[in-house]
């Protein structure tokens, strides 16, 4: 028998409120299957369970607020169980929650802040005092990304375009293949280097605050892809809905994107345990000597916060040197 | 077609809930008025694209700023 716990979705997750079981006594689960939606502090978060088997009790009833680790039910398993992840199109397909349930978390007037604010506000803090930051920032030519963007936005429709986000993640992604020292965990006193590349998107909610779940295995899409995943992200993190626990606690390295905010540079704040958060500024025209006169050229400061505990300042700036070398070919791999 | 004007303003609650839509300026860029990063907007147009059955290049999202350019464009591919 198998205790299904309620999972911590964040280090500073304490409690959770269960707003919705999807499945009852005797049914069926498989592994990556989401069983339950869960409201935590920052948003309602859709959990998914790493086993498969047979629903047995349902122990914790909707509504009702529990510690982390409370067992919540109690499923029969079905010879053996591993815990490996799923391809993330089988997590795509699962239904997601009603948004009307999980509005009332989000919601901080002007004024007060809201439950979302103060676990940003506490992860903060906690990065601040122990991670020591230093900071590089390199200024990358996106002419051939906004000519390739345009290129194939001449054959797509506002269902599926490009948008200049989607190669910036893609290229990140790839750097991070090459340099695993950003991508991966610092805990207790120890850097575990992650297996597969999980971008966590930072992504501002109108009711205030911002949320960063993950984009899983992005190192293994293309840049369509890659945008597909993002706009899905953006809409579901927008809604307040349909967030998996897989998206909210795997994240191995940090995106902030400001391109739409005119300011030049990102001076990150990393979020723990990672090591290193990578911004993007605001794309400005720049002139710059080629042979005989001046030229001009397109460009955006990417900028990298990194854990001094881990890297340093020649791997990250071999790092962001990683990120541009992508950038001057977007498409081609 | 429906109501043109009803799903340009439902489209854009459905990425904006707090705009008062009557009190924005038709002329003016709709993302000078209401807070809109590339993505909500992308995902306005698309929702319209999809309401209204008009297929929009992604290429035309530059020239679709203000509610009027948006609808002259729709009544034009109707």
């Amino acid at each position: 028998m198998f205790d299904f716990r309620m999972p911590s979705l964040g280090a500073d997750m304490e409690a959770g409120r269960l707003l919705e079981w999807k499945v009852k006594p005797g049914d069926r689960v498989t592994r990556g299957q989401v069983v339950a939606v869960v409201d935590t502090d920052k948003a309602a978060i859709e959990v998914e369970i790493w086993k498969t088997g047979i629903v047995r009790e349902i122990l914790i009833q909707k509504g009702e607020k529990v510690p982390v680790g409370t067992v919540l039910a109690r499923v029969e398993l079905a010879g053996e169980a591993h815990e490996e992840a799923l391809p993330e199109e089988t997590r795509l397909k699962e239904t997601r929650p009603a948004a009307a349930a999980v509005t009332g978390p989000l919601q901080g007037s002007a004024g007060t802040r809201s439950p979302i604010q103060k676990v940003i506000a506490r992860a903060m803090e906690t990065s601040k005092r122990e991670i020591p930051h230093y900071y590089l920032s390199r200024r990358v030519c996106i002419d051939p990304l906004l000519e390739w963007i345009g290129i194939e936005n001449a054959r797509r429709s506002v269902e599926d375009p490009i948008l200049p986000i989607a190669p910036l993640v893609w290229a990140v992604a790839r750097a991070c293949g090459e340099q695993p020292l950003m991508n991966g965990h610092f805990r207790e006193g120890e850097f575990l280097p992650a297996a597969t590349v999980n971008p966590a998107l930072v992504i501002s909610l109108r009711s205030g605050g911002s949320i960063a779940p993950a984009l899983l295995d992005a190192g293994s899409l293309t840049i369509p892809e890659i945008m597909v995943r993002i706009r899905d992200l953006v809409i579901r993190s927008r809604e307040g809905s349909g967030i998996r626990s897989s998206e909210f606690g795997e994240g191995t390295i940090t995106v902030t994107n400001l391109m739409d905010s005119g300011v030049d540079r990102v001076f990150g704040v990393i979020h723990p345990p990672q090591v290193a958060l990578v911004g993007i500024g605001t794309p400005f025209c720049e002139a710059f000597e080629k042979g005989s006169g001046p030229c001009f050229r397109t460009v955006v400061e990417v900028s990298l916060s990194g854990d001094h505990r881990v890297s340093d300042g020649r791997i990250g700036a071999r790092f962001l040197g990683a990120i541009d070398e992508h950038l001057q070919g977007p498409g081609k791999r | 077609m429906k109501d043109l004007n009803g799903i340009v303003r439902d489209s854009l609650h459905s990425v904006a809930p707090e705009v008062d839509f009557s009190g924005l300026n038709r002329e003016r860029p709709l993302r000078d008025q209401v807070e809109l990063d590339s993505m909500d907007f992308l995902n306005f147009i698309a929702r319209i694209s999809k309401e209204t059955g008009v297929r929009i290049p992604a290429a035309a999202l530059h020239d679709l700023r203000s509610l009027r350019e948006i609808e002259e464009y729709l009544r034009g591919s109707s």
